[in-house]
């Protein structure tokens, strides 16, 4: 139903990380640079805890924060079907951590960029998600670039850099 | 506060009373003795601690003691044969000069011997894709993924 998701799994980390890491460990700990909470938030998942659901696009509140409380355990994450959802990312070459990762879905009419590895938390980009969702094709997305204010600037790419990563990575995914 | 844990380690029981946050890291080096498994980064990413968890391999570094509580756990010193005879992958890395200081070769053996069980095929590409949690800081990949393949195709016969 959804390859796009599977694939992102399959290139988490490397193959030990994969064989000890699970989606609830991911998007629990919501490191900034995880891959999983791209997918989360573009197909707008639902994350069931002991206590409730939640909506993936109010699950992730900031930097290593979300919505869960003090003790909540994850259980179960729900990801509704897509016409289109892919992922790319550009993985640092030691640690395989996103340096910028973009999940796109459609669903219907409704088009999600989200983007992890790039700004503090997993972000969607709605100018994109606008462009795409009048027609999806990479001429829709000219011109197009995503405002580096806010994003993460560190050893690895400064903050210019990784907006104009985001922007390769969607075109990729569309084209 | 500790917690009770009983393992087994290279085929050997092994129970001990362990601090929650103890790693299986230091668990098998510190208070097992069993320092082939070694410590490059202590965050994941180096691979030189890798070692057989339920046959799967693992970042010893990324595992608590306690997650290993019932469980099976395989280190570099548990691979050879009961007469000493090197186990394939290891008499690869050693026909093929798969090392230069030795470091990472710990870790680099053990997650070529799953590599070797679960990869489609032993080209040169899913050799390295599979090798991808193993870092050598001598840069000596080269040889590296000739013994792998030269391991993985021993143990496939063998």
């Amino acid at each position: 139903m959804l390859p796009g998701l599977a694939d992102l799994a399959a290139h988490i980390g490397d193959p030990q990380v994969r064989n000890r890491g699970t989606i609830g460990g991911s998007i629990a700990n919501a490191d900034p640079a995880a891959d999983y909470p791209a997918a989360v938030v573009a197909l707008d998942a639902t994350i069931r805890t002991d206590r409730r659901d939640i909506a993936g696009g109010e699950f992730f509140t900031g930097l290593f924060e979300t919505a869960l409380r003090p003790g909540e355990v994850v259980t179960s994450v729900f990801f509704p079907a897509a016409s289109h959802a892919r992922y790319a990312k550009f993985p640092n070459p030691a640690s395989r951590y996103a340096m910028a990762g973009v999940f796109v879905a459609k669903q219907g009419d409704v088009v999600r960029v989200a983007v992890t590895g790039a700004g503090p938390s997993v972000f969607r980009w709605h100018a994109a998600e606008a462009a795409l969702a009048a027609r999806f094709s990479t001429d829709a997305l000219d011109g197009l670039v995503l405002a580096a204010d806010g994003l993460n600037g560190d050893m690895h790419a400064d903050a210019e850099y990784r907006a104009h990563l985001v922007g390769v990575l969607v075109r990729r995914i569309v084209g | 506060m500790s917690i009770a844990i009983t393992l087994t380690v290279n085929g050997d029981k092994v129970s001990r009373e362990v601090d929650p946050r103890l790693l299986l890291s230091q668990l098998l080096r510190d208070e097992l003795g069993l320092t082939g498994t070694h410590v490059g980064c202590d965050t994941s990413q180096c691979g030189a601690c890798t070692v057989h968890l339920d046959g799967a391999s693992v970042k010893s570094c990324a595992v608590l003691a306690v997650q290993a509580d019932g469980s099976d756990v395989l280190t570099i010193e548990g691979i050879a044969g009961p007469d000493g005879a090197l186990h394939p992958m290891q008499a690869a890395f050693r026909e093929h000069h798969g090392l230069q200081c030795g470091f990472c070769t710990p870790g680099m053996v053990m997650g070529a011997i799953e590599l070797a069980r679960t990869a489609p095929d032993l080209e040169e590409a899913t050799i390295r894709e599979g090798l991808e949690g193993n870092l050598c800081r001598c840069t000596g990949y080269q040889n590296i993924v000739k013994a792998v393949r030269a391991g993985a195709q021993a143990m496939r016969e063998g």
